[in-house]
């Protein structure tokens, strides 16, 4: 499968602050991507620098075939971007800027503009300025969503929205990602939503990519092992060939987050504890938090 | 005219008023004055000029800017808009004004006016006024406009830079007042008296007071429309915090 987005050491300086360092990512066609990580970690940034809109310090970084920062103005229409700051120009009304945008655009979707309007509220007399939060972020998606994207980068898209309007947002991507070859990453917090959708993850720390993995796999691998107590030292040499991720004692029980579960890792440590070892699985959230969480502990 | 004219063009409309109060009172103090008024009929398009440039620019705010980045339109092009038009506009400006000239329309205005003033003042305009070159008239600013273009690339990069593209502004409106006097001295239907060095600063020593005074007395007048709250640079204020 072809990848729709390489990046090789990747990296951004604001001064002598690195915001990313070195990111070596890639997405394959067709992926739903959720992009997860800590406030101030450098999505915003990588984002920004997969589009062309700010250069890399060093690295490369192509997107749909081009070099990002020297994309031609075609490969460009073929990507959509909702950023995380509202950045429509505030004196325009609702439906000049949606004539203006949709000029732009070959691909423009009049028919799904039609579907959408209702749906997003988009009032053409109003201006711009006198939007909510919310409103504006459900504008910007509304223009993402109809002009005909290939790609289709989301930074923060459910950030002012109540849980009515992420639900039709996760609904409306869900429609997006089923056109032929189509393309999602996502940056968001809510991590609880983006799980539903999402066949990808990639965490960033500090700029790092800590993981890039198929979120299944990721499921298989990352799991959590609950055992009493005083068997974690006949445990504990086959919990450290896994990988331990985090671990805490609860009462009698031993808890312990491990990265790289197998079936036969799980084999033998049953036989360590004689089968009194419970295996659970992690939601998308859990492993964000066992993955990243550790790496902030580690830097802390 | 580009597909992003529509967008510049709103943002140029809050100077509009401005600019055309400009070069309403150009226009009239360049027929109604002597010689001594020169360096500031000059230095008051020169500033309008380089001012209108920056204004569009500074008014459109970063996150506008990157609204239009995300557009499927070569940066360039972005960049460059802003000037693009604002010199379009200024060309309008200048045909408007040679217009004016080779028509006599001012005339009419001017001898509209006649009873404001002292006895004998069309006259006054008829002698002491010919026709200036429109091209001279208008050349600083649009050369300015350009020369904005080609500086702005340094002043981002470089901070540095800004104090001497300040040097160069200085020195480049001195040098034109100064230049343009002798220039105009030797023209025959000009009613200036030749003069040496000291006399040429001199003649234009109110021209350039006029010119810093008009130049605070428009900061003052943006600033007091602004706290009345007229949308007059909505984003200005943004802008500047942003940068």
């Amino acid at each position: 499968m072809n990848n729709v987005l390489e990046a090789k050491g990747l990296t951004k300086l604001y001064g002598t602050t690195q915001a990313v360092a070195g990111l070596d990512w890639q997405i394959p066609q067709g992926s739903a991507c959720a992009f997860l990580g800590p406030n101030g970690s450098g999505k915003s940034t990588t984002l920004r620098m997969c589009l062309g809109m700010t250069p890399a310090t060093r690295g490369t970084c192509q997107v749909l075939g081009e070099d990002a920062w020297a994309m031609r103005p075609q490969t460009r229409g073929r990507i959509g971007y909702v950023s995380e700051q509202p950045i429509l120009p505030p004196w325009m009304l609702v439906g000049r800027l949606v004539q203006f945008h949709a000029n732009f655009y070959p691909n423009w979707d009049s028919a799904r503009e039609k579907k959408l309007r209702d749906l997003f509220e988009i009032r053409d007399k109003e201006r711009i300025s006198n939007l909510s939060k919310g409103q504006h972020r459900r504008l910007m998606l509304f223009l993402a969503l109809c002009q005909g994207s290939d790609l289709l980068l989301l930074d923060e898209p459910a950030s002012g929205l109540d849980v009515a309007a992420r639900r039709q947002l996760l609904s409306l991507l869900s429609d997006f990602l089923a056109g032929d070859g189509k393309t999602l990453v996502v940056s968001t917090h809510i991590v609880t939503d983006i799980e539903r959708i999402a066949s990808d993850v990639a965490f960033i720390q500090a700029g790092r990519l800590l993981e890039c993995a198929s979120l299944d796999d990721l499921k298989e691998q990352v799991k959590r092992i609950r055992l009493p107590r005083d068997l974690v030292l006949r445990a504990e040499p086959i919990l450290n060939r896994a990988g331990i991720l985090d671990e805490e004692t609860n009462g009698a029980q031993h808890v312990v987050t491990v990265r790289e579960f197998s079936d036969d890792l799980g084999h033998a440590l049953q036989q360590a504890v004689d089968n009194q070892a419970d295996v659970l699985n992690l939601s998308l959230e859990d492993i964000y938090l066992a993955i990243v969480g550790n790496k902030e502990a580690v830097v802390q | 005219m580009t597909r992003l004219t529509p967008f510049y063009y709103r943002r140029l409309i809050p100077t509009l008023l401005v600019w055309l109060g400009v070069l309403g009172f150009v226009l009239l103090a360049e027929y109604m004055s002597r010689s001594r008024w020169d360096g500031l009929l000059e230095g008051v398009l020169v500033f309008a000029g380089i001012d209108m440039a920056s204004k569009v620019r500074a008014s459109t705010p970063r996150e506008v800017m990157e609204y239009l980045y995300e557009l499927p339109v070569d940066r360039r092009a972005i960049l460059f808009g802003p000037y693009q038009l604002s010199m379009l506009l200024l060309l309008i400006a200048a045909t408007f004004v040679f217009l004016v000239e080779i028509t006599g329309a001012v005339y009419v205005l001017v001898y509209g006016m006649r009873m404001l003033f002292e006895d004998g003042f069309t006259e006054l305009v008829y002698h002491a006024q010919p026709i200036r070159p429109w091209l001279n008239l208008f050349a600083a600013p649009i050369v300015s406009f350009w020369l904005s273009v080609l500086l702005s690339r340094w002043w981002q990069k470089t901070r540095s830079m800004r104090s001497y593209v300040g040097l160069y502004w200085f020195v480049g409106v001195v040098a034109f007042l100064l230049l343009s006097t002798p220039y105009e001295s030797s023209s025959a239907s000009r009613a200036r008296e030749p003069a040496d060095l000291p006399d040429l600063w001199l003649h234009n020593l109110p021209g350039v007071a006029a010119l810093i005074l008009s130049c605070w007395m428009i900061s003052i007048f943006r600033r007091s429309l602004t706290s009345k709250g007229l949308e007059f640079f909505p984003v200005q204020q943004e802008a500047e915090e942003e940068t």
